[in-house]
């Protein structure tokens, strides 16, 4: 079990790695389709893994684990992230869940329905791995109960965001993720069923899936 | 053979496969094996310029450095995962073993990339993590990432994985 002494280093270089290949990949963004398979790969690789850094840093600040020095590298981090979206999405990269830490941060209605998808995005992906491992010792007690209320609100937020869609305040771009979104939900029903997870409204995710396209 | 193996891990990527305790068994033994490419560079990132080369030469933006090196400069030297002192030959050689592992994680072929997980143990450095990741892809032959991770479980969280082959223990 890691030393509070080591999680605070663990995150100070998780927060000055990813910042610095972050500028290396908007660098390179440039050219992207030019550049040799294996080098692109290579960045793809590193990035996820930075970014899954990253999702632990922003646990780290959720539980006050950061200190006031990294809670503000922190959300500078995110200011750089949050404008390079389309171009990380656009060279084929992973997005990070910024999660609370967008509370911190200027967008606009559009950015933010866009990240409160990502999010949901994430949450299903952590439901399908977290799933196999449900019963396992590997999966602390309270991990697996922090899981099911977090999952509450990912439940939650799915509902707004279907909402939003319905009175027709998402752009094409965010009503082809959150159709995407919740083909994801629906596939992970039986999941929730099983363990035991809340729901989510069924109507609301069948009109998210049936959200128009144009 | 190794061709088998790789034929073999496509399979099961593709579904028209289920591994019998054999064939997760060869796939540790082939993804061991394997290694970085030793033909492959790539140009140095942020996090390696001013590193200092085993040849004593300073890295320079642009510097073509070749895949096992950058990767024992980005995980081991900056970014600490791993003990200090520990030499690149060490580095690798920890990711062999581990693959070479029985207690490990196998996490299913996507595309074609298949992921081999388990406990850092001793290989764990001042900022290292719990957990340990050793990636092969299919198509070279050789590993395309190992490093150092905090969280084993989430590596499979991404990418849209299906089911772990096998769970670490």
């Amino acid at each position: 079990m890691a030393t509070p002494s080591q999680v605070n280093l663990w995150n100070d270089i998780t927060l000055r790695s990813t910042g610095l290949l972050l500028e290396d990949i908007l660098e390179r963004a440039v050219n992207w389709d030019e550049r040799p398979d294996g080098e692109r790969l290579d960045m793809y690789l590193e990035w996820e893994a930075l970014v899954d850094r990253l999702h632990g840093t922003i646990e780290d600040d959720q539980d006050g684990q950061l200190t006031s020095e990294q809670r503000q590298r922190l959300r500078e981090l995110a200011r750089a992230i949050v404008p390079a979206r389309k171009i990380i999405l656009r060279i084929g990269l992973v997005y990070p869940d910024l999660a609370h830490v967008l509370d911190d941060v200027p967008l606009t209605d559009d950015e933010r329905i866009n990240h409160e998808i990502v999010s949901l995005r994430h949450w299903a992906m952590k439901l399908r791995s977290y799933s196999d491992f449900w019963s396992s010792p590997l999966l602390k007690k309270q991990e697996r109960q922090a899981f099911v209320l977090e999952w509450d609100n990912a439940i939650d937020r799915l509902i707004d965001v279907e909402q939003l869609a319905s009175s027709g305040q998402l752009g094409p771009e965010a009503r082809a993720d959150l159709r995407q979104v919740a083909d994801d939900f629906t596939a992970l029903l039986p999941t929730m069923r099983r363990l035991n997870l809340r729901l989510p409204d069924l109507d609301a995710l069948e009109r998210a899936r049936m959200v128009e396209a144009a | 053979m190794r061709a088998d193996v790789d034929q073999m891990i496509v399979d099961i990527g593709r579904g028209l496969r289920s591994p019998t305790g054999r064939d997760l068994e060869e796939i540790r033994w082939h993804v061991s094996l394997a290694g970085f490419d030793p033909t492959e560079t790539y140009p140095a990132d942020r996090r390696v310029v001013g590193l200092r080369r085993a040849n004593g030469q300073i890295i320079q933006r642009g510097d073509l450095i070749p895949t096992d090196e950058i990767h024992y400069l980005r995980h081991v030297e900056h970014q600490q995962e791993w003990p200090t002192g520990t030499t690149q030959a060490q580095y690798e050689r920890s990711l062999a073993n581990l693959a070479a592992r029985m207690r490990v994680g196998i996490v299913p072929p996507f595309g074609w990339h298949i992921g081999i997980i388990g406990r850092t143990g001793d290989a764990e450095g001042p900022i290292g993590g719990d957990w340990m990741l050793v990636e092969y892809r299919v198509s070279s032959g050789h590993w395309s990432t190992g490093h150092q991770r905090r969280d084993g479980l989430a590596f499979a969280n991404q990418r849209q994985r299906k089911r772990w082959l096998r769970l670490p223990r």
